[in-house]
């Protein structure tokens, strides 16, 4: 009886160790890896291709141009949103302000909310969405753009739900996910931007990213 | 054990139909009233709290904080407190409803399918909540403040 004891206890610990080394794993890189087969000199090889997002290029609140290349050597985080959203939204602002306030003075992380709804949110509606929020670019960017391509840069980069409904409240459907990408445009976390707990996790998760690069 | 099982129901009961007449914990209510309307204006106010938090809450906050300059705070707010009638307005048809220039603000949503005693339940919540206290919301005065919302 008492070694079973002893055993338990034994398999606890070890649990317990696990635990340990688990707060210091490298985040995942998430998405489908695409297999291509190539003529490398003559021979078929396979390679296999990192799920990355895509090229891109929008406007946001101050009419600059943003592309992917204005995230270089950064980290980001970014979101799907609309100004006239009765529901989610305003929660997600509320955490991604969070998220804003704590890494103000670290230029290597940077926030981009896409508007999935850019015939209402103009330029000039989204500046003053920023204005309202007290939050300027290039920390955080604000960005519209042509319907398709956000919905399309959405859908197959950010792999989350953004398209117009007519059923859903305020028009339009979306996931209220924050992305977290690296800088080599990799998708290393998706949280639940409408949760306190959830954002916390993303907080901890870009430090922790921020200190793989330091290594 | 039934008997136990008796006495739990009871005392269910006896917590739930006490917590019926308990005001929200934030809410305001002035203590010179009778006992009918009394149990009305809590009533109201239990009401209107849970209307808040399905309707409201979302932006203005579970306290009526508001969140930055995008969701204005209810606590003091002068278009609540001033005359109910804006307010009732602005709760019915949202900013699109009413003839001040809101293209410096962001619009609030219309809530068409919210009745005259719903939106009476909502404002005598959060007219005296949180320190606001403006007293009790009749229906009919919510029906005379939604005749002429155009004009606001």
């Amino acid at each position: 009886m008492m070694r079973r004891h002893i055993e338990i206890g034994c398999l606890f610990l070890l649990l317990g160790a696990c635990q340990e080394i688990k707060t210091n794993f490298e985040l995942p890189i998430l998405g489908r890896t695409e297999i291509v087969t190539k003529e490398v000199n003559g021979i078929l090889t396979k390679d296999t291709i990192p799920h990355r997002i895509a090229d891109f290029s929008f406007i946001n609140q101050d009419s600059a141009v943003i592309t992917n290349v204005s995230f270089k050597d950064k980290i980001y985080v970014a979101d799907f949103f609309f100004i006239n959203c009765p529901s989610i939204c305003p929660e997600m602002s509320k955490q991604m302000y969070r998220v804003y306030e704590e890494f103000l003075e670290n230029e290597n992380v940077g926030l981009l909310s896409h508007t999935i709804d850019p015939s209402y949110d103009t330029v000039a509606a989204l500046a003053n969405y920023a204005r309202l929020l007290g939050v300027s670019s290039p920390k955080w960017e604000f960005v519209t753009g042509d319907k398709d391509q956000i919905y399309d840069i959405g859908e197959t980069s950010y792999m989350v739900v953004a398209n117009e409904d007519e059923n859903a409240p305020g028009g339009f459907i979306h996931s209220g996910a924050f992305l977290l990408i690296d800088k080599e445009r990799q998708v290393r976390g998706v949280y639940d931007g409408t949760i306190a707990s959830q954002v916390d996790l993303l907080m901890k998760d870009i430090n922790r990213l921020l200190s793989s690069y330091e290594q | 054990m039934s008997n136990n099982r008796l006495f739990l129901f009871f005392f269910l009961f006896l917590v739930l139909s006490c917590n019926s007449y308990q005001k929200p914990a934030e809410s305001h209510l002035p203590e010179n009233l009778d006992e009918a309307s009394k149990m009305k204006y809590t009533q109201y106010l239990i009401q209107g709290k849970i209307l808040y938090n399905t309707y409201c809450t979302h932006c203005h906050q579970n306290s009526g904080e508001g969140f930055r300059e995008l969701y204005p705070a209810l606590i003091g707010s002068s278009t609540l407190m001033d005359s109910m009638s804006p307010a009732a307005c602005l709760i019915k048809y949202g900013t699109k409803g009413s003839k001040k220039d809101s293209n410096l603000n962001i619009n609030m949503p219309a809530q068409p399918e919210l009745s005259n005693l719903e939106i009476a339940e909502i404002l005598t919540y959060i007219s005296n909540s949180w320190g606001n206290q403006s007293g009790f919301i009749s229906v009919s005065k919510v029906a005379t403040s939604l005749v002429d919302c155009a004009t606001h």
